[in-house]
């Protein structure tokens, strides 16, 4: 994917874009190279989705999600999962009230603005299913009453490969609530240069300031649901999730709120971008990223779902004049 | 494995053995290609080849030639077809399942390398080969296919062969390739088998998975896992069944743990059936919930965690002794057997094969003498059969059989004339194509799969071979062409659907999908005209070493009569139309005097030849003359001249019966020595000729079903007349007589002739006898004399068909050499016979054709009814007779020389293209005309239809498609595929192209459009030229 440059001819909705590139620009003050999936997570939550990052230990999981927090300000909690993690450890549980009579809830760690679920696949699947809720309508119930929580609202989770031991693989209900999945993987001897001398790292989240407010964030997700996206677009997008499901390894396609999800990604790379509408490409970007966590494939290996993808996006002709 | 808890070390290690990545094979060497077999039905052109040749044997036929030329040519690209297709298709890996269980439907993922410059259509089909059976097979082509076979045997197959086969564009030679590809292992299990295999269990209450050990209960619910054989239906987890599409159950933790040693037996002799029962037993352990180990004999026992575990082991246990070497290849039988799925015809394969069946058909019929009605009906009867088998369903055999047998039965009594045939002779000639027509129609009917398909192609090669060997006409080499191209179709159609591939999904967007097919399509239409051309360069360089066929050859010397019309009989002249006179059909001048009327409108061809009349002759065609080289074909001679008039013989000589007429040399002929050549010559009258049987000199053979009269002067007479259309063959001695032979022969003169050749006329005068002294001095021999005498009147005399008739009383020689100067052929060569016998010198006229074209393809001499003529015969002790004519372009006997088609073909064409220069040029010019204003026509259109914007976007992803990207990339990636230098401008054009498709608020700009147009010319040409 080639991210193309600004056209003079489309005037792009300035707030949302310098919005987006204040946290791009923040981002990348603490990670080291990463351009492609800092863009990712900046075009997630201006989407409005939650995130996923999926890599081996000690690559900067954690710090990506961190980092994000930090600008976006607002208020901030992390969870770490562990196989005895119980799903009220994490929304919250009713509580007996100080005087001895009667419960009273007792918000667990996802009423924040950013949340950080760090090794979600070391929760066990009931802990896992107690996040479905809240990431899909930000709400949480416990005991018949129902609790919202603030928005802005965003889950970052991150994830082990599923190989490693003591982990559980997410459920797919699960895994279809992230908007976007991305891996981090190797930086290269340069990026790691830069972290070991304390250029980059964990040494500079200190320093990130919260450039963003929450009602920025939240004017800005407006902007990017008004991104024009013309009908052949949207038909383009459509043909990309037939693809999936057609694929001959692929043993269940892409949900149509995967199909939601790709679009609301590709109108925020749109705005990161600087355009007006969504371009094709944008369409394409979005489904590498949004899509490969999705697929239920009909092997084992995982590995080859980005390919898989890669290859749908490939085999659909994109929309032209 | 969700919810069984990993906690040894040894089912850990067992995990990491499981091979998770599918079988990817790597690319090793492939194999020479070698010829595999024929296709269905092929060896009917095996047998249609030798019958070509024979026909070309039996009539000596340049067109037959040509067409076995074509056939060789033909037969070259079907066999290398083949060879170039495996060539360009190559399987590189190959993608399967690492497990699967005995007859398990197996799905092959076969990638083939795309070749750099290919159409895209090549394609081969593959069969998998592993472990000695096949596993898979179907039709491959560019990028992945799939294939789908069963599993093959148990066991654990680390390697697999293809083997593809391509038959190229005609289909009819079949070659082979194979390659080794290793893959990741690819593990076969066996069935489960129905009884147990030996069973050790033991029940161990307190090791429980240690992580089972904090939950509260027994038979907790911890998890989900897939459905196994022998799971109760109560455990089934009914939501994440319906989430997953497959049986999904509830899965329990025991605290009590249960070890199944299950004992399999090696050196038993079956051990798939060993690991059948293993397989059986370890499944039961599994639904009992119990841990699993495998044990071979007395080995380590092997914890089998799952049932894929399971089946490795199974699939490992023992392996199957290996098949000993195969044979060396010249034991091995040879593979005939055509890969080719034998199906039936698709209807326009059908119609093809009948359209290249009925064009020869025709060709054949129509100088056989048939009706239009008649050829009409074979042509309906093909399209019958035709249709008949294209589109009737195969289970209605007998109403196919019927309307074949009807059909058949109705041409055969539209052709056959049961009246004329009266003998075996009669019978091959006037039976045997009509039978063939017959069988050809019934064979029609049956042609439903491509083997029959290709037997009727094969009878139409025999049948053109036919048609090209009894055609003489000049619609011959565009019978041949039409028929050459029907079949070349026909045989196409036949393979079509095998070497087409599949389709790729249908275009979304039509710009980029029709550049890329339209490319596609021009590159396969350049190949297609490319492969034509060079197969017409190969016909014609074969054909450049082929001489011409020096005639038919002895066995079918063609003679037949369009009609018997008998003359008066006694070697008497008979007008064309059989009446005893000298009257003739078509005679224009007549001579009141002596009512003397000329034989085909010519005097010369009557008892009494005026030399100063000549007729009106036209531009009809007379004679064709089958025969290498050109000669005289003379009619008549004439000795005595009465100083106006020649007057033939009386004696009207011997009479043979015939029809093979063996002839003695005429007097005054001398014999040829032995290794002197004969001159075959098959005469074809187009109009109605009188009874004069034209010949070269010296005949002696004559094949002419009628009696023939040889008379003393060289002459031949038939006591039928011959009418248009019959063919009559005479096989004359070729005297050899060179310039140098002749000159050496010295003054004739010392040798007594005959006085009556030396004759000479009352009227004769003085000074044509001392013109002719006069040039005869100072010359050595006869043969300069003639020269000389044939040079003055070269030089003298103009030649003039409307010469004034000399005043009655003089002499006709005296006043054309000193009076009138001007003459026409029967003069010119008069004079010299008058001027020759002065000196003592014997000579005589002749009169006859002279061959004046020739249709290069069937190979025949034109004689028209001008190309009648008069020359002057001089003999010579050693050699007779020998004709000299200063007009005619007829060298002597001994100095013609054979050519060969090739070179006869090659000058007819530069002629043709000489003569019609002017049409060819303006037939271009037209056509660059209508292609600039079709051009101009389309982008108009296409301008009204895109709009500007559009057209833009077409030249984009044109210009993007020829520096290689994909046909379905978004504008972003076209511009990605340009040089870095100008990737910026093809990205913004590439947006600005994108704004103006999907932005709302995108409004069309004259200043913004021109932009676009510079950036995209500079990357359409990187390197604008200087000006």
């Amino acid at each position: 994917m080639t991210a193309a440059t600004a056209s003079d001819r489309s005037p792009a909705p300035s707030g949302a874009t310098s919005l987006a590139a204040a946290l791009t620009r923040s981002m990348s003050g603490v990670l080291a190279g990463r351009g492609e999936q800092i863009d990712v997570a900046t075009a997630c939550v201006l989407a409005g989705g939650h995130l996923l990052v999926e890599d081996i230990p000690g690559v900067g999981k954690t710090l990506l999600a961190q980092t994000m927090a930090a600008t976006i300000g607002g208020s901030f909690s992390r969870v770490q999962g562990s196989a005895d993690l119980l799903p009220a450890d994490v929304v919250g549980s009713l509580a007996p009230n100080a005087d001895g009579f009667g419960l009273h809830f007792r918000p667990g760690p996802v009423f924040a603005n950013v949340v950080l679920f760090d090794e979600l696949n070391r929760a066990t699947p009931r802990t896992q299913s107690a996040l479905l809720e809240v990431m899909e309508e930000g709400r949480v119930t416990v005991d018949g009453t129902t609790h919202p929580v603030p928005a802005p609202f965003v889950v970052m989770a991150t994830q082990n490969p599923v190989e490693m031991a003591g982990t559980y693989p997410l459920a797919e209900g699960v895994t279809d609530r992230f908007m976007a999945a991305i891996s981090l993987g190797r930086t290269t001897a340069e990026e790691e240069l830069e972290v070991l001398t304390g250029r980059r790292g964990r040494g500079r989240l200190a320093e990130v300031a919260r450039v963003v407010t929450l009602e920025h964030l939240t004017a800005g997700r407006a902007l990017v649901q008004q991104v024009h996206l013309a009908e052949p677009v949207a038909a383009y997008a459509v043909a990309i999730l037939h693809a999936t499901r057609a694929h001959s390894r692929v043993r269940l396609g892409a949900s149509t709120r995967g199909g939601v999800a790709m679009v609301a990604l590709a109108r925020a790379f749109a705005v990161i971008a600087g355009r007006d509408h969504v371009a094709p490409h944008d369409i394409g970007r979005a489904a590498m990223c949004g899509l490969p966590h999705r697929l239920v494939l009909s092997t084992s290996d995982r590995t080859i779902a980005a390919e898989v993808v890669a290859e749908c996006v490939a085999a659909v002709p994109a929309p032209r004049r | 494995m969700r919810g069984r808890r990993a906690g040894t070390a040894p089912l850990t290690s067992t995990l990491a053995a499981l091979p998770t990545v599918p079988a990817r094979a790597a690319a090793g060497g492939a194999s020479r290609s070698r010829v595999k077999g024929l296709s269905h039905g092929a060896s009917a052109f095996l047998f249609a080849w030798p019958a070509t040749l024979a026909i070309a044997l039996l009539t000596g036929a340049g067109a037959v030639v040509i067409l076995l030329a074509v056939e060789v040519v033909a037969a070259v690209a079907a066999g290398l077809g083949g060879w170039v297709a495996t060539r360009r298709v190559l399987p590189v890996a190959v993608e399967t399942r690492t497990l699967a269980t005995v007859g398990d439907e197996l799905t092959w993922h076969v990638q083939v390398r795309e070749p750099a410059h290919g159409s895209g259509r090549d394609r081969a089909f593959a069969e998998l080969r592993v472990a000695d059976g096949v596993v898979a097979d179907g039709w491959v082509g560019e990028g992945g296919n799939m294939l789908t076979g069963t599993a093959p045997r148990r066991g654990e197959h680390p390697a697999v062969e293809v083997r593809w086969k391509a038959a190229g564009r005609l289909g009819l030679v079949w070659w082979q390739r194979s390659i080794h590809l290793t893959i990741t292992p690819l593990a076969i299990a066996p069935r489960a088998a129905t009884e147990a295999a030996t069973l050790r269990r033991t029940d161990d209450e307190t090791a429980g998975d240690h992580l089972t050990q904090h939950l509260p209960g027994r038979d907790q619910v911890d998890g989900v896992r897939a459905w196994r054989e022998g799971d109760d239906l109560d455990s089934v987890h009914w939501p994440s069944t319906l989430r997953s599409g497959e049986f999904i159950v509830r899965q329990r933790l025991r605290d009590r743990s249960e070890h199944w040693l299950v004992h399999a037996r090696t050196g038993t002799g079956d051990a798939d059936g060993e690991a059948g029962r293993v397989l059986h037993t370890v499944q039961r352990g599994f639904a009992a919930g119990a841990r699993v180990a495998a044990q071979a004999d007395d080995g380590d026992p092997h914890p089998l965690p799952d049932l894929p575990a399971a089946q490795l082991w199974c699939a490992r246990f023992e392996p199957p002794v290996p098949a000993p070497a195969g044979l060396p290849w010249w034991r091995r039988p040879i593979g005939w057997a055509s890969p080719e799925p034998e199906r039936r015809l698709r209807p326009a394969a059908r119609w093809a094969a009948g359209a290249a069946v009925a064009v020869p058909l025709v060709m054949m019929l129509q100088p056989l003498g048939y009706q239009t009605a008649q050829i009409l009906t074979v042509v309906a009867a093909l399209a019958m059969g035709a249709a008949v088998s294209a589109h009737l369903p195969p289970p209605r055999v007998l109403l196919r059989q019927l309307a074949a047998l009807a059909t058949a039965a109705a041409v055969a009594a539209s052709l056959i004339d049961i009246e004329a045939i009266d003998g075996v002779p009669a019978a091959l000639r006037f039976l045997l194509p009509q039978v063939l027509v017959t069988l050809v129609v019934l064979q029609g009917f049956e042609c439903t799969d491509r083997r029959s398909a290709r037997v009727t192609i094969a009878c139409a090669a025999v049948l053109t071979a036919y048609g090209a060997g009894i055609r003489v006409d000049p619609q011959l080499a565009a019978w041949l062409l039409a028929s050459c191209a029907a079949t070349g179709v026909a045989t196409l159609a036949v393979v079509w659907p095998d070497r087409t591939s599949p389709r790729p999904a249908a275009p979304v967007t039509a710009a980029a999908a029709s550049v890329a097919v339209r490319r596609q399509q021009a590159r396969g239409v350049a190949t297609g005209v490319l492969a034509v051309a060079g197969a017409a360069m190969a016909v014609l360089a074969l054909l450049a070493v082929i001489p011409v066929p020096r005639g038919p050859a002895q066995l079918t010397l063609p003679s037949w009569l369009q009609e018997q019309r008998p003359t008066g009989g006694g070697g008497q002249l008979a007008a064309p139309d059989g009446s005893p006179l000298l009257g003739g059909a078509s005679a224009t001048t007549r001579n009141g005097a002596d009512g003397s009327v000329a034989g085909g409108g010519y005097p010369g061809f009557s008892p009494t030849m005026d030399t100063s009349l000549r007729g009106a002759l036209g531009d009809e065609v007379v004679l064709r003359v089958r025969s290498p080289y050109p000669d005289f074909w003379r009619g008549q001679t004439f000795s005595e001249f009465d100083g106006r008039s020649w007057t033939v013989d009386p004696d009207t000589g011997v009479r043979t019966e015939g029809p093979d007429h063996q002839l003695l040399l005429a007097s005054g002929d001398v014999a040829a020595s032995d290794d002197v050549d004969e001159l075959i010559q098959t005469f074809y009258a187009e109009v109605d000729l009188p009874n004069i049987v034209f010949a070269a000199n010296r005949p002696t053979r004559v094949l002419l079903d009628a009696p023939i009269w040889q008379r003393p002067d060289g002459a031949l007479r038939a006591d039928v007349v011959l009418p248009a259309g019959s063919a009559y063959t005479v096989v004359s001695q070729r005297s050899g007589a060179t310039a140098q032979l002749l000159r050496l022969e010295g003054d004739v003169t010392r040798w007594q002739p005959p006085a009556r050749y030396t004759a000479l006329p009352a009227s004769f005068t003085e000074r044509t006898a001392e013109l002719a002294r006069e040039l005869a001095a100072g010359q050595a021999n006869t043969f300069d004399v003639v020269q000389a005498i044939e040079l003055w009147l070269a030089d003298h005399v103009e030649y003039d068909l409307f010469a004034p008739v000399p005043p009655a009383g003089t002499d006709a020689v005296d006043h054309f050499l000193f009076q009138s100067q001007r003459g026409f052929c029967e003069q010119i060569a008069t004079a010299t016979a008058m001027m020759l016998r002065s000196l003592g010198i014997p000579a005589r006229v002749a009169t006859g054709y002279v061959p004046s074209d020739r249709d290069e393809v069937a190979g025949v001499w034109i004689s028209r009814a001008r190309d009648a003529h008069a020359w002057v015969e001089v003999r010579f002790p050693s050699f007779g007779w020998v004709a000299f004519d200063p007009t005619a372009s007829v060298p002597l006997a001994g100095e013609a020389s054979l050519a060969t088609i090739g070179g006869e073909l090659v000058r007819a064409l530069s002629q043709w293209f000489g003569d019609h220069l002017a049409i060819a040029l303006l037939t271009v010019l037209a056509g660059a005309v209508l292609l600039g204003v079709a051009r101009f026509v389309r982008r108009a259109w296409r301008r009204h239809r895109r709009g500007r914007w559009g057209v833009l976007q077409d030249r984009f992803v044109a210009a993007a498609l020829r520096r290689g990207a994909s046909s379905t990339a978004p504008n972003a990636e076209l511009a990605a595929v340009f040089d870095p230098t100008a990737a910026p401008e093809a990205g913004q054009l590439a947006a600005t192209l994108d704004a103006s498709a999907f932005s709302a608020t995108w409004t069309d700009d004259d200043l913004a459009y021109a932009a676009a147009t510079t950036t995209l010319r500079t990357l359409e040409h990187p390197h604008p030229p200087r000006t």
